[in-house]
């Protein structure tokens, strides 16, 4: 039928089509160089560091695997100086299995770390690099502490300046504490608190700036402690600095933003974050006539042996960093 | 990226400019008017003798003693209008393929004068004939500016798993409209999203007509009269929607006697039955639709098909005089499905379902006044969908929309131009309950006040150039927005050659959301867009036709469409099936060709789509994530090439028809693979945390599903029984080579579920 010359014409169109249109599955999963997802921060005071290895798999179920067959070390940049990391098999509250390898490290302030974790049977290495935040100084100037006479009674003042130098970046955390030593010499009660008055961070001169508000201090620790039944040892301030890796995009750490892979992520042929932390504290004492006016108990003898305000009454400095801290 | 439809003092000044504009256009019409009034005008209905139904594409053509002739051909309500005419005695003639040819002679005043016109039928071998009017924009390389319309007689010629035809097979042949297979009742056209189509169904609202069996919509064949399909470009009557126009006429019903018919298939049983009710003046129309999935397909193909579905649909029709006619439409619609193969291969009937229900009743008032060059329609109907997603007796999303119109439409007729207006009201209800689906679309219930109007004209139809200008005004006072939206569309023919054009601009105030990261999540919330970020179109459309003889037709078509304000789920690497919603801008750009081909016994035609859809999204996580301030992506229906081949051929009385389909792969996010996710937000004690589970997705849409490619067969007879009764047998293949196409993959247990395989067909109609 010329008819069917119709049907061939068709059917001589659309068989190229037909050809390459034989794929009928497809791979979700794409090849990738990218192995392991690495977590962990190497922390300043410790001396035993962690990191978490996960093998990064081609299904949403975890593996009941207790074994990871991976090579982790670590290898200090500066010096050269390689350690190997031993696995321990973790088993969380949620019953989940993870693999957290460990080594004795202690991690200097500006070296960079580089953690490799390697699999037997490849040769990609997956690895991050971190520099750990330099060691800063702190000065504490002496505390300015007002009585007068007003119409509705005293009014007390009280203020203390205190800067942290060596600062590169904001730190993550900032606290401030109160020791006392309850009557009796019954032990020492410090009382912790996160710093809320304003700061003043100079990037130029990588210097934070505090003025301590004395008096409301005191308003807070009365509200919270018998204040007539301890006596005033010490202030103190502990800064957390994070590595310059460790700053969150936007500057909030957002779940919903860090999960997506890569962001936040110092890991090569892989996902995760190794980053680097330091706690680092100075604590000092106010002169008992100052500790008096605020209307604590003082702990005799406590002067500062200085007068005048601006005066430095103690700095990091003057306790260096050491090994045994 | 656009964000605000707001409008500026800018806006509002271009708005105030539109309006005087608009002012001065009726101003010219009005005058124009009084013009044409020292002429006469002849107008009518032409009807079927048979059966009464109204006959489209009949040419009336009136001849004066001087052997000059002018004429006209009747638009879908088998109206015809000529003027202006020189007052005189004239020869009037209605001519139609199939029917004797009606004759009259008439002395024409200067004045309206009113002629209805029943045709007869003639007999033919409608063996060898198919009955055919020509009608713009018919056939399947009838194309014009994006306009194509749609005749039962085009839908009955694609091969489908029923011995009825339903209209969503012949749209999915339509170059640029992508549906994601057999399954899930979404339906793209031109890189539209479902929800941006507007479906009317005799003028009334239809939120989700579509089936969650992809060879099935509202619309069976049997209940069509005609329907347009603008893919884009559409004129100032429509508005409210982004992307499309589907308007569905439907019959009116037998006025001379009742028939109807029965029929078996392995998707459905249908039944439809019409009649008069005042004989000559007043008919109904029921139609009705189950599905037999259980008993039929599953048992044929020995898989489970996890759905069930229904429609029904009543219509009423009344000549009350000679020149006014009121219409009653209804119409409900049922989906219930479960697209998880696991779920559905456990036979959990308590697993999460997803069910839709459309209900849409209107009432239609056609009135041509005696005195006036005028047509006026009246429309009020009232439209509600409900969605529901969970076990079914206590779902964990629903959301439901209702919307309550009124709308007046008026033709004026003045010779060589016609002048459209109208004036709307809606009233829309809009309920969701989420469940925390959605993370950032409140649970809520909101009104929503539209009101509005449209102008537009068609200078020159009686020439070869058609210019019809319009503008369309909407307001929401309950949300404080209003938009101006500017139409074209033109046509220019000379010979055989056929250029068109459309543009215009589109808005859409109440949205449909879905999560369209997961192909098997079709659950939609009908929702208010964000304040400030109403969704806005822009379209542009050029095309060419050419007749080669009586045999070949060719058509081309270009197309733009800037999209802005829309409303995307937002990527997450959670692996959890809740999401946000972010906006993104939107581009599409494509064009189609189709050659259609008539010989004898022979009919068949060849489309070619190519398109380019790119969302754009620009969040501020769009940032943190990709290292740039947006993205560009590929939507999940962004299909790049399609084919459509279909042929038919009748042959000792036998009807054989074959289909190919094929598309390019769709795109999907891949994966590299999955871990756990720790949130290091400063010193963490690694012992402590177990880490959340997380997907690693690279880029989104960055991968490509197989290319999907069937072949439907089918062969029917119709055999003549006794007292006018008929039995049609059907056989049929769908998927015939049995490919295994596939649907989605899952992610997440990397589980690929294939459309429909080889599906072998048999059904029975009976007629009577």
């Amino acid at each position: 039928m010329r008819f069917l010359k119709y049907i061939l014409l068709v059917l001589t169109v659309s068989s190229p089509l037909l050809l390459a249109g034989c794929e009928d599955s497809v791979s979700p999963i794409l090849e990738s160089d990218r192995r392991f997802t690495l977590w962990g921060t190497l922390d300043m005071n410790r001396t035993e560091q962690f990191v978490r290895v996960i093998p990064i798999r081609p299904i949403l179920n975890r593996t009941s695997r207790s074994e990871v067959n991976v090579d982790v070390k670590s290898i200090d940049l500066d010096t050269g100086e390689t350690i190997q990391w031993e696995d321990s098999v973790v088993t969380f509250s949620d019953g989940n299995i993870g693999h957290v390898f460990h080594a004795h490290l202690r991690i200097r302030p500006t070296h960079t770390y580089r953690i490799e974790v390697r699999s037997p049977d490849s040769e990609l290495v997956t690895s991050a690099e971190t520099t750990i935040p330099r060691l800063p100084s702190a000065e504490v100037f002496e505390e300015v502490v007002t009585k007068a006479i007003s119409p509705i009674g005293f009014n007390i003042t009280g203020s203390q300046e205190l800067v942290w130098h060596d600062v590169d970046s904001l730190p993550y955390e900032i606290e401030q504490w109160y020791r006392f030593l309850e009557f009796g010499d019954l032990g020492f009660l410090d009382f912790r608190m996160p710093y809320v008055a304003p700061n003043q961070f100079s990037e130029s001169q990588h210097s934070l700036s505090f003025r301590l508000d004395l008096k409301r201090d005191r308003d807070t620790l009365n509200a919270h402690l018998a204040l007539s039944q301890l006596r005033l040892v010490g202030l103190g301030m502990t800064i957390t600095i994070l590595d310059e890796g460790f700053v969150p995009p936007g500057g909030e750490f957002d779940p919903e933003i860090l999960v997506q892979p890569g962001t936040l992520s110092n890991v090569e042929n892989g996902f995760g974050l190794i980053g680097s932390i330091g706690s680092f504290s100075i604590e000092w004492v106010i002169k008992d006539s100052s500790a008096t006016t605020l209307r604590y108990v003082p702990l005799s003898g406590a002067s500062s042996g200085l007068s005048g305000p601006g005066k430095r009454i103690a700095s990091l400095r003057d306790r260096p960093w050491s090994e045994e801290r | 990226m656009s964000k605000s439809t707001y409008p500026s003092s800018d806006e509002s000044g271009t708005n105030r400019r539109l309006l005087k504009a608009t002012l001065l256009i009726l101003t010219l019409f009005g005058a124009s008017f009084h013009a044409h009034a020292q002429n006469g005008m002849l107008r009518g209905y032409v009807t079927d003798a048979s059966d009464a139904e109204p006959l489209q594409g009949v040419n009336v053509i009136l001849t004066a003693a001087d052997g000059s002739f002018q004429g006209a051909s009747t638009d879908f309500e088998g109206l015809y209008v000529i003027t202006p005419i020189t007052p005189g005695r004239y020869v009037v003639r209605a001519q139609y393929i199939g029917y004797r040819t009606f004759t009259d002679t008439l002395d024409i005043a200067a004045e309206i004068t009113s002629l209805n016109m029943s045709l007869e039928f003639e007999t033919l071998d409608l063996e060898e004939v198919i009955v055919v009017g020509e009608r713009e924009g018919a056939g399947a390389a009838g194309v014009i500016a994006g306009l194509q319309t749609v005749r039962p007689q085009d839908i009955d010629l694609i091969p489908a798993p029923d011995v009825s035809g339903d209209l969503v097979n012949y749209l999915t042949t339509l170059p640029g409209v992508v549906s994601v297979g057999d399954q899930g009742g979404q339906f793209f056209v031109r890189g539209g999203e479902p929800t941006q189509n507007l479906v009317l169904i005799d003028g009334i609202l239809l939120f989700q007509p579509f089936h969650l069996v992809g060879f099935y919509s509202a619309f069976p064949s049997s209940i069509i009269n005609v329907v347009e399909v603008y893919a884009g470009g559409f004129g100032a009557k429509f508005g409210g929607r982004l992307s499309s126009v589907i308007s569905v006429a439907t019959r009116n019903g037998n006025k001379r006697r009742f028939e109807g018919d029965i029929s078996v298939a392995p998707f459905v049983s249908a039944v439809r039955l019409e009649g008069p009710i005042i004989p000559g003046r007043v008919s109904f129309l029921l139609s009705g639709r189950m599905s037999v999935i259980d008993q039929g397909i599953e048992k044929l193909i020995s898989e489970p098909v996890p759905y069930a579905f229904s429609d029904q649909f009543g219509k009423i029709h009344a000549n009350l005089t000679s020149n006014s006619q009121l219409s009653f439409t209804g119409i409900q619609t049922y989906d219930r499905g479960t697209i998880d193969p696991l779920a559905a291969e456990e036979g959990n009937d308590q697993s999460d379902q997803i069910i839709w229900r459309n209900q849409a009743f209107g009432v239609r008032y056609l009135l041509l006044p005696t005195a006036l060059p005028v047509q006026a329609e009246i429309l009020l109907s009232n439209s509600r969908v409900e969605n529901t997603f969970g076990k079914e007796t206590n779902p964990a999303r629903t959301s439901k929309a209702s919307q309550f119109s009124f709308a007046t439409n008026l033709t004026h007729f003045m010779g060589s131009a016609d002048l459209r207006w109208g004036i709307y009201l809606n009233a829309i209800e809009l309920q969701s309950r989420l469940g925390g689906a959605f993370q950032n679309i409140s649970d809520e219930e909101e009104f929503v006040t539209e009101v509005g109007g449209y102008f537009e004209t068609e200078l020159g139809t009686s020439s070869n150039f058609r210019f019809q200008p319009g503008i369309r005004i909407a307001s929401f006072p309950s949300v404080g927005v209003s938009f101006v939206e500017p139409r074209v569309r033109l046509i220019y023919e000379i010979g055989i050659h056929r250029f068109s054009a459309a543009g215009g601009m589109y808005h859409q105030e109440v949205i449909g959301l879905a999560d369209r990261r997961d192909a098997g999540d079709v659950f939609t919330a009908w929702t208010n867009s964000p304040k400030g970020e109403v969704p806005e179109a822009l379209h542009a459309i050029v095309g060419y036709q050419i007749r080669m003889g009586s045999a070949l037709r060719f058509a081309m078509e270009g197309y733009y469409k800037k999209l802005s304000n829309l409303s995307i789920a937002e990527w997450t690497a959670f692996p959890r099936f809740t999401t946000k919603f972010q906006s993104a801008d939107g581009t599409v750009i494509g064009y189609d060709a189709r050659l259609e081909i008539t010989a004898g016994p022979f009919y068949g035609f060849l489309n070619y789509g190519y398109s380019e859809v790119e969302y754009v999204a620009g969040d501020a996580s769009i940032q943190f994530w990709f290292g740039s301030s947006d993205i560009a992506f590929s939507p999940p229906h962004d299909r790049r090439h399609q084919v459509n081949a279909v042929g038919t051929l009748r042959f000792e009385g036998f009807h054989f028809s074959i289909r190919w389909q094929y598309g390019s792969g769709l795109p999907f996010s891949e994966a590299l693979g999955f871990d756990e996710f720790i949130l290091m937000d400063g010193p963490t004690d690694m012992f402590e945390e177990s880490g959340l589970t997380r997907v690693l997705y690279g880029e989104p849409y960055r991968g490509r599903l197989p290319d999907y490619h069937r072949l439907d067969v089918s062969l029917d007879k119709t055999f003549s029984l006794v007292s006018g009764t008929k039995l049609t047998l059907q056989a049929g293949l769908t998927n015939a080579y049995n490919r295994k196409n596939l649907f989605y993959v899952d992610l997440f247990t990397l589980r690929q579920l294939n459309q429909l395989p080889l599906i072998p067909s048999f059904g029975l109609k009976f007629e009577f």
